[in-house]
């Protein structure tokens, strides 16, 4: 008897293996993004799919589809499963939801592609470096995020990043190499999301590269940026086209001890000695290169020690 | 001319006998011979030591100038240094040293005492052309009139204005001794800026277009727009003056292909800037910061006003809250889409204490943004948010502490029919820094309720706790970085809870000069505590991931960078659930004499989804390229790219997109007024056709670019 019992529930699992199981990618998708689905456990040809919503498609194993309104929808897949007659079904209870927080589907809820000031179109000189394009983003969920950005709608290079907490996010191309300055005219660069799937039309930015070069070296930010008399420190400068022979002033009282490095375009490394004869002022770095020279907006303050608390 | 060289000054080395000056300390300071020559520092500096500046200035100034001294074979450090100066005066003279046994001062009672050295001569008429002694010029001061101290000594580069501020400077000497202002000579930082104008060589106005007319087309498109114009006028202003200065830039473009909606002219950039002492007010596109639960972000237009005063400072501003289109908003914000408010600020003990009040109110449309992408239409913001921000610099600026409360009477959808609902945010942070070390600590709690339209994009509900050290050295770098978060902090009942802890190591690793290698370790864990749905990937899960690369730069032209990047989430909620993906990466810029530069980039990605094994493959390779074939005449540019995805469905999908243009400058018979150039261009273009089987394109346009 035990034997008997055992051979109908090998058979009863052998059968309902054979109706193969469908899996939704993502699990729970978002109204409007593209799920995918896979039908595994089965050898077949041709599947009927029906996606619960009204719509169907005869298609693989592997079929996609969007929703348009939440809810549950029973997705089923019809097939002639190889060696048998007659066809079989298998079904999926799949729930589309908006959800938002740490524990939603994995989305993207908005993309805003900027240069650096914000604008969505910029205009540099030939051989300007770095130039940079920002990506602010956010989204919902846990996920792996892949892109590539584009220029002239030639991908320069792909990207992951694990996307978590349901945040927002600032991606920008300086982990690819600066966006060309070589060809003047105009550039229209975008971001191409390959994961997760986005339903709305990503934006895109453009650039003009000029044929005169006009903009001199800039400083934009400098760490530390408050300084004491007598102190030698390691300045860490961001800005445009610092790059090799460009030069760095701080103010008298301020010397640099040390030649400068540029370990990538727009940054760079300068070791200074604040004499103890400085005046405690406010100044602007200066940067100087072939273009021309410019002032700030990065400034150093030179402080004296601050005394304690309800000192004289 | 310089405004410098007019100033009435002589030289000092009227053929007077050399000034000389030698401190008992082993540091010795001379005045030239004869005219034309240069001051010349000397000192004998310990075994190892690493540098020495020399600063010096005439008797009375208030700043002092530097230069620096170069290390020599017989382990002396010595410089030479011009310096205008009056004769029969007298300069006060330091230096300092960096030794083994740290910072040392010659004399070693400097900065308390300084070396003198008297200059020969005795106070001439001063001199309209300083190599010329006693040619008075016309309307120069007559003897005895006192000069502006931080003019009567002034290196050749960068005189300095107030602050120490190089100013337009006097002839530059190529390859010369050091200037002044903190300019030393090392080796690619000469102390000379050249004169360079920081104006547009052109004046205020200056313009550029860009032309291309499609010549052939292999696949021809019906009503296809043939000719592509592009171009943009710049007007651009600015005047000093001694205490403030006046900026009027203002970039009109145009497109013949605009994006969407988006019209044919438009305006790149739209600024005036007026400052007059502490004073500055400015209209059209900047920059705001305020704070982190109040005002921040790019891309703002309208008007603002700023008091910098010590220790008191103020700030308001009237600004929209998203970048407008064209003119919209440029004195004044859009009532749809405005923020306006402003702070006040003080300072104690040389502002080592601060404290400032933020105050802000507005609405803020997001629909009103350009160039934004949503994924369902955005609601419109409405509320008002006040803060406070501490701040205060501690034993020697080595301890930084910062604390911000924030209140807000905010509703994030002014659709929905409820009032407006308040919330508090607040968050601590201390930083201490002290050489080569530093650490952080912060703590953010922000309300579920709690917003503000000052900032675009603002994550609420939130308890944060993070924590930083870092050790940097000139020759590795190591850092930790902790993080706890959790939603839902209130625990309000209906709303689900989750916790995200993370923990990041980072090492770089200089191997020489030339290599540096980066390795960072993350491991995270993720977990929910009202799970939505079981089925929703990763709401429970643990992450892992590992990047390494190596940075090499072979100084002139060449740079590279390579990275490898692995990223594992695995659902902890027993689904089996798990995603990751590994990213390679090589790129960078190399070039060949002055005649070929490259800028290649290659990266490979593969993902893996579980359950079902699904892969997909992506991989790219971009190559931007400049051959000069006739320096400053034909130059042949090469702009490409292919890339293939192998998607889980077995279909690959190839596309390659190459581009190269052969373009004839025109500045040489332009003679400096503009530039120009005339291009042949020629594109290709491979990709997969909806109708199977791959399709190519071809394309020829001409070029026209000018700029002036």
């Amino acid at each position: 008897m035990r034997t008997l019992l055992c051979a109908f529930l090998l058979l009863g699992a052998l059968a309902l293996q054979a109706a193969g199981t469908i899996i939704a990618t993502p699990a729970v998708p978002a109204k409007n993004t593209v799920v995918t689905f896979t039908l595994t456990g089965v050898t077949t040809g041709l599947v009927d799919w029906d996606f619960g919503d009204g719509q169907g498609q005869a298609g693989g194993l592997v079929t996609t589809h969007a929703y348009r309104a939440n809810g549950l929808y029973p997705v089923r897949a019809t097939y002639v499963p190889l060696g048998s007659q007659s066809p079989t079904s298998s079904l999926l209870q799949l729930r589309v939801a908006i959800l938002t927080g740490p524990a939603a589907p994995f989305t993207i809820s908005s993309l805003r592609l900027r240069w650096e000031d914000g604008r969505t179109d910029h205009s540099v000189d030939r051989d300007f470096l770095p130039l940079i394009a920002y990506a602010d983003l956010k989204f919902e969920g846990t996920g792996l995020f892949q892109a590539q950005w584009t220029l002239d709608g030639i991908p320069i290079g792909i990207f992951t990043e694990q996307l978590v907490f349901a945040n927002t996010v600032v991606f920008d191309t300086r982990r690819l190499i600066p966006l060309p300055t070589t060809d003047p005219g105009e550039h229209i660069v975008s971001l191409q999301i390959l994961s997760p799937p986005v339903t709305f039309q990503v934006p895109r930015i453009r650039y003009f590269v000029r044929m005169e070069s006009q903009e001199p070296p800039r400083v934009d930010s400098v760490s530390p940026s408050v300084l004491m008399p007598g102190q030698e420190v390691e300045l860490r400068l961001t800005g445009r086209k610092l790059a090799k022979g460009v030069r760095l002033y701080f103010g008298r009282g301020i010397a640099v001890v040390a030649p400068p490095t540029f370990p990538e375009p727009g940054q760079a490394v300068v070791r200074v000695f604040v004499s103890p004869t400085a005046r405690t002022t406010l100044r602007k770095i200066t940067a100087a290169g072939p273009s021309g020279r410019s002032q700030g907006p990065a400034t150093v303050q030179v402080s004296p020690p601050a005394p304690p608390p309800g000192g004289a | 001319m310089s405004r410098f060289v007019l100033r009435p000054v002589i030289l000092c080395l009227l053929g007077a006998g050399l000034a000389s000056a030698q401190g008992s300390d082993g540091l010795e300071f001379k005045a030239p011979a004869k005219a034309g020559e240069p001051f010349k520092g000397k000192v004998l500096a310990p075994a190892g030591t690493e540098w020495v500046v020399l600063f010096y200035r005439l008797e009375g100034d208030e700043d002092f100038n530097s230069f620096n001294l170069d290390a020599q074979p017989d382990g002396t450090f010595s410089g030479d240094q011009e310096i205008t100066t009056k004769p029969g005066g007298k300069l006060e003279y330091y230096a300092a040293q960096r030794t083994p046994g740290g910072i040392k001062y010659l004399p070693k009672d400097a900065p308390g005492k300084f070396a003198i050295l008297q200059l020969p001569g005795v106070e001439a008429t001063p001199a309209l052309n300083p190599t010329v002694a006693g040619a008075q010029p016309s309307g120069a001061p007559t003897p005895g009139t006192s000069w502006p101290p931080t003019t009567s000594v002034t290196g050749p580069g960068f005189p300095g204005g107030p602050g120490g501020a190089p100013g337009p400077g006097g002839p530059p000497k190529p390859g010369g001794p050091p200037g002044a202002s903190g300019a030393p000579g090392l080796p690619g930082q000469p102390g000379v800026a050249p004169p360079q104008p920081s104006l547009p060589p052109n004046g205020p106005l200056s313009g550029d277009f860009a032309l291309e007319q499609l010549v052939h087309h292999m696949q021809e498109v019906p009503d296809e727009q043939r000719t592509q114009a592009a171009g943009q006028l710049r007007l651009y202003h600015k005047t000093d003056w001694a205490d403030g200065g006046l900026l009027l830039n203002a970039r009109v473009i145009y497109t013949n292909q605009p994006f969407g909606d988006q019209p044919r002219w438009g305006v790149g950039d739209l600024q005036a800037v007026f400052t007059r002492g502490h004073h500055k007010i400015q209209v059209g596109d900047m920059m705001v910061q305020e704070s982190e639960f109040t005002l921040g972000g790019a891309g703002r237009r309208g008007f603002d006003y700023a008091y910098a005063g010590v220790p008191a400072n103020a700030h308001l501003f009237a600004l929209n809250t998203q970048t407008p289109k064209s003119t919209q908003g440029l004195f004044w914000p859009n009532s749809n889409s405005g923020v306006y408010g402003g702070s006040l600020g003080y300072g104690w003990f040389n502002d080592a204490f601060k404290a400032k009040v933020i105050f802000l109110t507005g609405k803020d449309d997001p629909a009103t943004a350009t160039n934004v992408g949503y994924a369902s239409p955005p609601p419109v913001r409405e509320g008002s948010t006040g803060a406070l921000l501490l701040d205060g610099r501690l034993l020697d600026n080595r301890l930084n502490l910062s604390g911000e409360y924030a209140r807000s009477l905010y509703t994030p959808d002014t659709q929905l029919a409820q009032p407006k609902d308040t919330d508090q945010a607040w968050r601590l942070s201390g930083l201490w820094n002290q050489g080569a070390f530093s650490a952080h600590l912060g703590y953010h709690e922000v309300g579920r309720a709690f917003g503000t339209v000052g900032l675009a994009y603002f994550v609420g509900d939130r308890r944060l706790l993070d924590g930083t050290v870092a050790w940097n050295q000139p020759r590795w770098s190591l850092s930790a970085v902790l993080s706890d978060e959790r939603t839902n902090p209130t625990s309000q009942v209906g709303l689900s809870q989750a916790w995200n802890q993370t923990l990041g190591l980072d090492a770089r690793l200089v191997l020489n000069s030339q290599l540096a290698w980066r390795v960072g370790l993350r491991q995270s864990r993720q977990e929910a505590a009202v799970v939505a749905d079981p089925l929703i990937p990763f709401s429970n899960c643990t992450r892992s991931g590992l990047v390494t690369g190596l940075d090499l730069q072979l100084p002139p032209l060449t740079s590279l960078s390579f990275n490898v990047q692995y990223d594992r989430l695995a659902s902890s909620d027993g689904t089996g659930v798990a995603g990751s993906s590994t990213t390679l990466s090589l790129g960078g810029s190399t070039g060949i004499g002055q005649w070929c530069r490259l800028s290649p980039n290659l990266s490979w990605s593969r993902t893996l989804s579980e359950p079902g094994e699904q892969t997909t493959t992506v991989s790219n390779a971009f190559l931007n390229a400049e051959l000069t074939l006739v320096p400053n005449r034909v130059i042949f540019g090469f702009t490409g790219g292919t890339s293939q995805s192998a998607l889980p469905t077995g279909d690959t999908l190839t596309t390659t997109n190459v581009e190269g243009t052969l373009r004839l400058l025109l500045d040489g018979w332009l003679r400096g007024k503009a530039r120009a150039g005339l291009g042949l261009k020629a594109g290709y273009t491979h990709f997969p056709s909806l109708s199977g089987g791959p399709a190519h394109d071809n394309r020829v346009s001409l070029l026209l670019n000018v700029s002036f």
